[in-house]
C-alpha cells in the first residue's frame, strides 16, 4: 500500500485548521476571507481530486432503491393506460368531433398523469390509495373520463356511449378482479413464508432456552461444591485465630505474672520500649516492592491456589488496622492484584481496551462463580478489565452517594477525609484501602506512563454510582495521601 | 439563515491516536497520555457558498464509561468510527478493528440510527513491515455495517484530516437536501 502525501493538500490544511480554540472564532472569518480572495472552486475540488485519485482504499456502497409498492398496482395502472388509449382511438371511430376528440384527450392526460405518479412521484398517488383504496382509484379514473365525455359531447348517440360504457366497466372488473387474485396470492405466499421462518427461529431458540437450563444446572452444583469449600476454609480460619488468641493470651498471663512480682516503677519504664518495638515492627512492615515481586513470582510459579492471609500489602495485617483483615478482600481481588503488580512495567496498563470478544466468556464466568479458573493464562489488559468489571458489579457500591458528598465537602484536607473513610462500614472500608494502596504502588512505578491523574480517570466510574467532574481530583488526592490516611485512621478506629 | 450545529462524534478503542487526530486539527501537542473524558472542538466553515457550524465531540472511550457514554450520543448527526490501519502486536488478533464490529456499532445502534465513516488511523506505519488489514475484509466490514464510505488519515503527517470533516459534513448537508426536496 503506497500512501503519496501530496503537498498542494498541506495549503489546504493550513488555511481552515484554527491555531486553538481561543483563537477560533478570528480563525474562521480568516477563512470566509480566504474563500472570498482566492474563490472557492481552488479550496474544496483540490480535495475531491485528490480524494478521487490517491485513496484508494475509499469505498461507497451502492444503496438499494425502495420500492414498497407492490408490483400488482403497477401492473393495473399499465391496463388502464392501455384502456384509455382504446377509448381515445374509439373516440376517432366514425364521424370527427372536435368536443368529443377534446374530451377524450384531456382523460388520457388524467390516465397519463396518474401512471407517471404511481411509478415516480408517490405523493399524490398514496392520498388516492388512502382515501379510495386501489380499485377505487382506478375507477374513479373511468368515471371522470366518462363524465368529460359526456360534457364534452353534446349530441348524445345513446346506444354508442352505453355500449362503450358497458365495454370500459367489464374490462375494468374483470382487471380488478384479476388484480385481488394476485394480491391475495402474494399475501399468502408472503405469509406462508413469515410463519415457516418464524418456526425455525422458535425451534432455535427452545433449543437454546434448553442448553442454558442445562448449564444452570451445572453451575448451582459447581455453586454447591465452592460453598462447601468456602464453608472449610472459613472454618480453618476461625481455627487458626483461636490459637494465635490462645497464644497471645498465654503471653499476657506470663507479663502480669512478671508485673505482679516487679515494682511499677519498672512497668513505667518499659512501657514507651514496648511503644518503640511497635513503631520498629510498622517500620518493617511498610512496603517492600522487591519482596512483593517475589510473592508473586511465587505464586506464579507454584500452581496452588493463593491463602488470602500470605499477601501483605503495607500495613493491612499491622495492630493499627484490625479492621482491614484480607479475609474481607475478595479471593479474585488478591490473586489479580498480585499477577498484575507482576506486570506492573507494561506501558497504558489499565488503560489499553482489551477484545471484546474474549471479554464475554470470563465475564460470565466471573458473574457465577465470583472467581476465574487459569488466572495466569489471561492477558495482562485483559484481566485488568477484567478487575474493573469485579469492582463496577459490587454491590453495595465501594463508595456510596453519601461519603461521596462527605469527601467533596471535605475541601482536600486530610482530617476530615479521613473522618469520611472511618464511617464506611466495614467490608468497603478494607476493600477501598487496599485499592488505594494498590494503586499507588502502580503509579510510583514511571515505566508504565499512568500517573495518578490516569488512574483515577479510569476508576472513579467502577467505584462510584453517580459522579460529577470535581470527583476525579478527589480520588487523585486519596490515592497521593493513602499511607498518611492509614496511620491516622488507626487512631480513630473503634 | 442560520442553521443547526452540526454535531459529529468520534468512537473507537484508546491508544490509537483518535483524539490525537483531534488535536493535530487544532496543531497542539500531541504527546498527550492522559485518557480523554470530555473534549470538543467548535467551530464554523464554508460549504457551497453556505455557512455551516460544526461541533466536533470526543467521546470517553475506557470501558469504565460504558453506562455514561451514550449521554454523547445525543442529537448527533453523524459517527466516525476509528480503527488502527496495522496490527502492532503482529499476532492476527487484529484488536481495534474487531472491535468495531463487536463493540462500537452495536452499541451506536442502540441508541441512534445516524450514518457512519470508518476511520483507519495511524497511516504512517503502512510503511512498517507491521501486519496489515487486507483490503477485502473492510469492504466486507464496510457492507456489512453499511457506513457510508471508508478514510484512511494518519495525524503524524496531517494526511487526510481536513477530508474527514468535510466529508461528513457533506453527507450530513445532502441528507438534509434530499428531506426538503421530498417535503416540497
Amino acid at each position: 500500500m503506497n500512501v503519496s502525501y501530496d503537498e498542494s493538500y498541506y495549503s489546504y490544511d493550513e488555511v481552515s485548521a484554527p491555531s486553538s480554540p481561543q483563537n477560533f472564532i478570528s480563525m474562521s472569518q480568516n477563512c470566509r476571507l480566504s474563500v472570498q480572495s482566492r474563490s472557492e472552486l481552488k479550496l474544496i475540488p483540490v480535495n475531491y481530486q485528490f480524494f478521487a485519485q490517491n485513496c484508494i482504499r475509499t469505498i461507497v456502497p451502492k444503496r438499494k432503491i425502495n420500492s414498497n409498492r407492490p408490483k400488482s398496482a403497477q401492473i393495473i395502472i399499465v391496463l388502464t393506460f392501455i384502456l384509455q388509449m382504446v377509448a381515445f382511438f374509439v373516440s376517432l371511430m366514425g364521424e370527427f368531433n372536435y368536443k368529443r376528440f377534446w374530451g377524450t384527450l384531456i382523460a388520457l392526460g388524467f390516465g397519463v398523469c396518474a401512471s407517471v405518479n404511481q411509478f415516480s412521484v408517490p405523493r399524490f398517488n398514496l392520498f388516492v390509495q388512502k382515501h379510495f383504496g386501489m380499485l377505487n382509484s382506478l375507477q374513479g379514473v373511468i368515471v371522470v373520463q366518462v363524465l368529460l365525455l359526456q360534457v364534452f359531447s353534446y349530441e348524445f348517440d345513446v346506444k354508442k356511449i352505453t355500449l362503450f360504457v358497458a365495454t370500459v366497466i367489464m374490462l375494468a372488473s374483470i382487471v380488478g378482479i384479476i388484480a385481488l387474485i394476485i394480491t391475495l396470492l402474494v399475501q399468502t405466499q408472503m405469509n406462508k413464508q413469515i410463519q415457516s421462518t418464524d418456526y425455525a427461529k422458535q425451534q432455535e431458540e427452545l433449543e437454546q432456552v434448553e442448553k442454558i437450563v442445562q448449564e444452570d444446572q451445572m453451575a448451582k452444583e459447581e455453586i454447591k461444591i465452592v460453598l462447601q469449600e468456602r464453608k472449610q476454609h472459613i472454618e480453618t480460619i476461625e481455627m487458626d485465630e483461636k490459637t494465635k488468641t490462645d497464644i497471645t493470651n498465654d503471653d499476657n498471663t506470663e507479663d502480669i505474672q512478671l508485673t505482679d512480682l516487679q515494682n511499677s516503677k519498672i512497668e513505667k519504664q518499659e512501657a514507651p520500649k514496648i511503644h518503640q518495638i511497635q513503631k520498629q515492627t510498622n517500620g518493617k512492615q511498610e512496603i517492600d516492592r522487591d519482596a512483593i515481586l517475589k510473592l508473586a513470582q511465587s505464586s506464579q510459579m507454584s500452581n496452588e491456589p493463593l491463602q488470602p492471609m500470605s499477601i501483605t500489602l503495607g500495613n493491612f495485617n499491622s495492630s493499627g488496622v484490625n479492621q482491614c483483615k484480607n479475609s474481607n478482600i475478595p479471593k479474585f481481588i488478591l490473586k489479580a492484584t498480585t499477577i498484575i503488580l507482576a506486570n506492573a512495567d507494561t506501558e497504558g496498563i489499565f488503560r489499553v481496551s482489551p477484545q471484546e470478544t474474549e471479554l464475554k466468556d470470563l465475564k460470565a464466568e466471573l458473574q457465577r462463580k465470583n472467581d476465574v479458573t487459569d488466572i495466569k493464562s489471561i492477558k495482562i489488559h485483559t484481566l485488568c478489565s477484567l478487575l474493573k468489571y469485579f469492582y463496577r458489579q459490587m454491590k453495595p457500591v465501594l463508595i456510596s452517594n453519601e461519603t461521596m458528598q462527605q469527601f467533596r465537602g471535605a475541601d482536600n484536607k486530610i482530617d476530615q477525609l479521613t473522618w469520611a473513610i472511618v464511617e464506611i462500614s466495614e467490608p468497603n472500608r478494607s476493600n477501598l484501602l487496599y485499592l488505594l494502596k494498590f494503586l499507588n504502588t502502580i503509579a510510583q512505578n514511571p515505566n508504565n506512563k499512568m500517573t495518578v491523574q490516569n488512574l483515577s480517570i479510569v476508576f472513579i466510574p467502577n467505584i462510584t454510582d453517580i459522579f460529577m467532574q470535581g470527583d476525579q481530583g478527589i480520588l487523585e488526592n486519596l490515592i497521593t495521601n493513602i499511607d498518611e490516611l492509614i496511620d491516622n485512621s488507626k487512631h480513630h478506629t473503634f | 439563515m442560520k442553521q443547526k450545529q452540526i454535531k459529529i462524534t468520534f468512537v473507537g478503542d484508546n491508544n490509537i491516536q483518535r483524539s490525537g487526530f483531534l488535536r493535530q486539527f487544532l496543531k497542539q501537542n500531541n504527546d498527550c497520555f492522559i485518557p480523554v473524558v470530555e473534549e470538543y472542538i467548535e467551530g464554523e466553515c464554508t460549504i457551497n457558498n453556505q455557512l455551516v457550524s460544526y461541533r466536533l465531540q470526543d467521546t470517553p472511550c475506557n470501558e469504565d464509561y460504558d453506562r455514561i457514554r451514550h449521554l454523547y450520543y445525543l442529537g448527533t448527526d453523524i459517527f466516525v468510527v476509528c480503527y488502527q490501519v496495522v496490527d502492532l502486536t503482529n499476532a492476527g488478533i487484529k484488536q481495534s478493528f474487531n472491535n468495531v464490529r463487536a463493540k462500537w456499532i452495536p452499541e451506536i445502534r442502540q441508541h441512534s440510527n445516524a450514518p457512519i465513516i470508518i476511520l483507519g488511523t495511524e497511516a504512517e506505519l503502512l510503511h512498517t513491515p507491521a501486519l496489515q488489514i487486507q483490503d477485502e475484509e473492510i469492504t466486507q466490514l464496510v457492507r456489512d455495517v453499511g457506513a457510508q464510505m471508508h478514510i484512511i488519515s494518519s495525524s503524524k503527517h496531517k494526511y487526510n484530516i481536513q477530508l474527514v470533516i468535510h466529508q461528513a459534513l457533506h453527507i450530513i448537508l445532502k441528507q438534509k437536501e434530499k428531506e426538503t426536496r421530498n417535503y416540497k
